[in-house]
């Protein structure tokens, strides 16, 4: 065991962790502004991972050229979900709610399977090819332009948030919808924006993804289920939370992968978020 | 013609009407009290002029305008301001953002700055708080910074929401002499109170509402004369021995 291999997986734990950052992100911000659970994200993140690649075995397009593409798609995907579904829902029953999720979620894993078979694709030689040294740590260039990718975009969404006035009005909504209407706040359109801004990040996320990951229609399973995690773990709703999670998981399941057997790498992961909403219900940056 | 106007107002929450044929004014320059027991419809009035609730009957205007065909977030453009119960602050926001957001659509620079330096004239604390997390003040501090935020939008008319509660009796006084004051400014007020001697004492006209229905209206050094007042608060015949105020009953 030495120190360079330590340092490695730290490295490429980090890189991993601001992929899943990103993805419970888009999560916390729809459930920060609307309280609701988009069970369909992960479906979002397949879409996106279908778009790049198909991009690429027919176009012979990048996903690091198509993905401000895909990013913009997907905004507006966000935004037609909410208006042309979430919207109807909206005044009904929690249970409602989470129904029309869910069932988008059915619906376009059945739409990806019916459309495109239940084959594996990937991006063969993409663009970014070859690995880096840096400082002793090598890393596949691909997962690097992910991480910084990753970040790059965290830190956009966190400007667009925290320093905008837009982003002022959608946190007024998340934390107070009734005065924020009192005060000339179009909380309908924040609703929208939410749905926008998750399904970029998503769109983002899954660029990224689909230079070093395969896509098929349960694709998003895989990495939904840790942004549920992610997102219970940071606190509902807080964006500052999910990113610390994301990234604490993404290391956390390098290392127990590594230690333990790779396919149980998610195995403390889970554990680590039982142990923690067992002592704090909200999670870690969570509002009381 | 008057500032607000609501005629025959019926409001339903969820399949349940609350609140029947509720007509109101307000004129300008004008204080004017909602008053009434517990659930006899105080809020959903006030709520029903921001569009917070579903009308089922009537029409508010306000100043020229039908305001009952508006989107809520629209409300707020024509001059109304909404102080909701209970201050509602964005609590995790510091003051100045606050204030920021009560200012509405105002981008210039220069009456962005005429506007929070009214508000820091009357709440000289606030400007020391300014960078300061809301929920992170006293109760009486969140309440001046919630009239602060409705300020903000230089309103013609503004729809107080119990400003009293809870508050020490020291602060009270600077929220009663803050309301006469922006009232000698020229804005007018529609408040709710509790405490029923001194909303009388404060305001020109009263409304008592009971049971979504308003039961008595007139100006308010009459109604505190009113054998009627404390029938509506106390459910029972005028006269009866009791040695309960209306005013303390209300709590």
């Amino acid at each position: 065991m030495t120190a360079e291999l330590l340092l490695q997986l730290l490295v490429s734990g980090l890189g991993m962790g601001f992929i899943f950052a990103l993805i419970a992100i888009g999560l916390a911000l729809i459930y920060g502004v609307m309280n609701v659970v988009n069970f369909a994200h992960g479906e979002f993140l397949m879409i996106s991972m279908y778009a790049s690649v198909f991009a690429f075995t027919l176009g012979g397009l990048d996903p690091v050229v198509t993905l401000p593409f895909v990013a913009v798609a997907m905004f507006g995907f966000g935004v037609a979900v909410y208006y042309l579904l979430m919207k109807r829902v909206l005044g009904g029953a929690m249970h409602s709610q989470i129904f029309a999720t869910f069932g988008l979620m059915v619906f376009l894993q059945a739409a990806a399977q019916f459309t495109f078979g239940a084959d594996y694709y990937s991006i063969n030689h993409s663009w970014l090819g070859g690995t880096v040294r840096i400082g002793g740590v090598t890393l596949p260039m691909p997962q690097i332009v992910a991480a910084v990718g990753a970040i790059l975009c965290t830190a956009c969404l966190y400007l667009l948030v925290f320093r905008t006035r837009v982003g002022r009005s959608l946190r007024a909504v998340s934390q107070d919808r009734v005065a924020a209407l009192t005060m000339g706040i179009d909380a309908d359109r924040m609703n929208a924006l939410a749905w926008g801004l998750a399904a970029a990040c998503i769109g983002v996320a899954g660029s990224l993804l689909s230079n070093f990951y395969y896509v098929f229609p349960r694709v998003g399973a895989v990495f939904v289920l840790v942004a549920y995690v992610t997102v219970a773990l940071g606190g509902f709703g807080s964006i500052g939370g999910a990113l610390a999670a994301g990234v604490a998981i993404g290391v956390l399941q390098v290392f127990s992968g590594f230690f333990m057997t790779s396919t149980l790498k998610f195995v403390p992961v889970f554990a680590l978020y039982l142990l923690i909403v067992l002592f704090r219900p909200t999670g870690l940056l969570g509002k009381q | 013609m008057p500032l607000l106007e609501t005629r025959s107002v019926g409001v339903a929450l969820g399949d349940v009407q609350v609140l029947w044929n509720a007509s109101i004014t307000v004129e300008p320059g004008e204080i004017v009290c909602l008053l009434g027991p517990n659930g006899s419809g105080k809020s959903t009035l006030m709520n029903s002029v921001s569009r917070l609730n579903r009308l089922v009957s009537g029409e508010i205007w306000f100043d020229g305008t039908a305001v009952h065909s508006l989107p809520p977030h629209k409300v707020p453009q024509l001059g109304v301001s909404h102080v909701l119960e209970r201050h509602r602050l964005f609590p995790f926001m510091t003051v100045y953002e606050n204030l920021l957001i009560g200012a509405g659509s105002v981008t210039d620079p220069a009456i962005l700055k005429q506007r929070f330096e009214r508000v820091y004239t009357l709440f000289p604390r606030l400007k020391e708080r300014e960078r300061q997390v809301a929920n992170s003040m006293s109760g009486g501090e969140q309440q001046m910074c919630a009239i602060g935020r409705g300020l903000m939008s230089d309103p013609k008319l503004l729809m107080v929401d119990e400003p009293f509660i809870g508050l020490s009796p020291k602060f009270r006084e600077e929220v009663t002499k803050t309301i006469q004051q922006l009232n000698r400014d020229g804005i007018a007020i529609l408040m709710i109170e509790q405490n029923v001697r001194q909303a009388l004492a404060l305001s020109h006209r009263s409304y008592i509402l009971k049971a979504g229905q308003i039961a008595l209206t007139g100006r308010s050094a009459d109604i505190a004369k009113s054998p009627q007042l404390e029938e509506i608060f106390f459910a029972r015949k005028s006269g009866a021995t009791t040695s309960v105020s209306p005013a303390s009953a209300a709590h």
